[in-house]
């Protein structure tokens, strides 16, 4: 009983902090040009406006699949690398040069680079959301693997556990809260990238629409672009942290509660 | 099923003029343990003690089959030891380290047996949850079987450790320091406890420990090492008390007494370089 009033206290804490900032945000605003700085009311109202139009639903849902087609291929591409850098020294060694030197060159510094091979179609957006995931992913896992605690693997080999069942019975799910906390700061990634992404070249897209309606003086709109990416952002965020502390439970009990 | 495991009495160790060189000091570095010859015969409940860095679970280690010696022989029932096995499980000192987290405690008990059980394996046995139960309820951790390892006491978790490897059967039961992180009273109860199924089980035991209490509680024989590198034993003893020992009793005191002095005579000689 006292855990749940504590919960409320603090859903009470977080709704009262956001009407504050809206409030702050609308009185503040009432002294702008809305060209500058729209009030709450008339960013409501745009969102509305796109959203009869099916404008907003529609880039919503591309820009979501394109945010969760390249964070899911870029997973996949970056576990098993990942996990192999992680137990051979020798794996490491080969990938570690061009892991540490491609995570410090942005993925939109690649925009151009992608649209040039990738054309201006889906393949270019996903690649480069592809590219921002994979290496959070890859250096996440690798480090979880590489630090499975020594004394699971040798207790699982007195017990009659053989490389094989070492990998898969012990590595594979000991890294798995890596994988987990990596691919949910990779998530965050894919929607910074995609913004960047639909700037350039995109007819579609929640990034499209902020960049289009700056061109049409829409600050409104371009304030729902915003919006979205951040909703949807937390949306994601707490499906993935629901999936954690159900489906992937037991996998997870050694991390947090963040 | 107490008949079948009475069948087995474990088996012998020996050590022939064995050294053990860590590869990755650089090869001029002194061996941690050197010309190390001694023999632990089939069912004996063999403890090693010594001052820290002697090497004592190294020597375990070695016989777990994770290191394997540098110079000299060491075989198991005759046979050279090739690496690790099931006949030769090992209880850490980690409380936390080797439990699978991911696995309740049934699901770790069962763990080696279901290994053995797998298709192809040698030796291969089916896979018997009775078996399970029957060391859960051993350790008497039959309520927790549900649980996971992090909501376990440390004591708890040790006794799962335990359940864990005697459910494969071992020949050999290997423990490193096992107790070492836990309450006195806890160590107490779980020291009865492992002295209770050396005696039951038949198996061999070597039992690594710094408690010479611990050690003179639990070991037939208890071989003092010496400080190392290129440590050796100093002295076996062999006790010539009857279990359950009584720790008050003068006997028991004189034999503590005895060790305690040989280890810190050890301690000292690394003391005034």
């Amino acid at each position: 009983m006292g855990r749940l009033t504590a919960v409320h206290k603090a859903a009470a804490v977080s709704a009262a902090a956001i009407a504050a900032v809206l409030l702050g945000w609308s009185i503040w605003a009432a002294g702008y040009d809305p060209l500058l700085l729209p009030t709450p009311q008339k960013v409501v109202g745009a969102a509305v406006e796109l959203w009869q139009g099916n404008r907003l639903q529609d880039d919503i849902l591309i820009s979501l699949r394109r945010v969760f087609n390249g964070w899911i291929i870029g997973s996949a591409i970056a576990v098993p690398i990942g996990l192999l850098a992680g137990i051979s020294k020798y794996a490491r060694a080969a990938v570690d040069p061009f892991i540490h030197f491609f995570r410090f060159i942005p993925a939109i510094a690649l925009t151009s680079l992608f649209i040039l091979w990738f054309g201006i179609g889906e393949a270019s957006k996903v690649n480069l959301v592809i590219y921002a995931v994979t290496f959070v992913v890859l250096i996440s896992t690798a480090a979880g693997a590489s630090s499975v605690n020594p004394d699971k693997i040798l207790g699982a080999r007195t017990l009659g556990a053989n490389g094989f069942d070492v990998f898969f019975r012990i590595i594979l799910p000991g890294t798995f809260s890596s994988i987990y906390t990596g691919m949910r700061l990779a998530l965050a990634n894919a929607f910074l990238v995609i913004v960047a992404a639909e700037a350039i070249a995109a007819q579609e897209g929640i990034g499209f629409l902020i960049w289009n309606a700056r061109t049409f003086f829409r600050t409104d709109f371009v304030f729902v672009g915003v919006f979205c990416f951040g909703v949807l952002g937390f949306i994601s965020d707490r499906i993935w942290k629901l999936l954690g502390r159900t489906l992937f439970s037991r996998y997870l009990t050694q991390l947090g509660d963040y | 099923m107490a008949d079948e495991q009475r069948e087995i009495a474990g088996a012998s160790v020996s050590f022939s003029d064995v050294s053990l060189r860590y590869a990755a000091s650089g090869g001029d570095s002194p061996p941690v343990i050197s010309n190390v010859t001694f023999e632990i015969t089939a069912g004996e409940f063999f403890v090693v003690v010594g001052p820290s860095g002697c090497g004592k679970s190294t020597l375990l280690r070695m016989v777990a089959g994770f290191l394997p010696p540098t110079a000299g022989s060491l075989t198991v029932d005759g046979r050279s030891v090739k690496g690790p096995g099931p006949d030769r499980a090992m209880v850490f000192q980690s409380v936390d380290g080797p439990l699978l987290d991911w696995l309740t405690v049934r699901q770790n008990v069962a763990f080696g047996l279901k290994l053995q059980a797998r298709p192809g394996r040698r030796g291969r046995r089916s896979f018997d949850s009775s078996e399970v139960d029957h060391w859960l309820s051993v350790v008497g951790l039959t309520p927790a079987a549900g649980k996971y390892p992090h909501e376990l006491s440390g004591g708890m978790k040790q006794r799962v450790q335990i359940a864990r490897i005697l459910a494969v059967k071992p020949d050999i039961v290997l423990m490193d320091e096992p107790f070492a992180a836990l309450d006195a009273q806890t160590r107490r109860l779980l020291q009865q406890q492992v002295s209770d199924l050396w005696r039951s089980e038949g198996r061999t035991f070597v039992y690594v420990t710094h408690d010479i209490r611990e050690a003179a509680l639990l070991g037939q024989r208890i071989g003092v090492m010496k400080a190392g590198p290129r440590s050796n034993f100093r002295e076996i003893h062999t006790l010539d008390l009857s279990y359950p020992r009584d720790e008050f009793s003068p006997e028991f005191g004189q034999v503590a007494r005895v060790i305690e002095e040989q280890i810190v005579e050890e301690v000292m000689t690394t003391w005034d370089g």
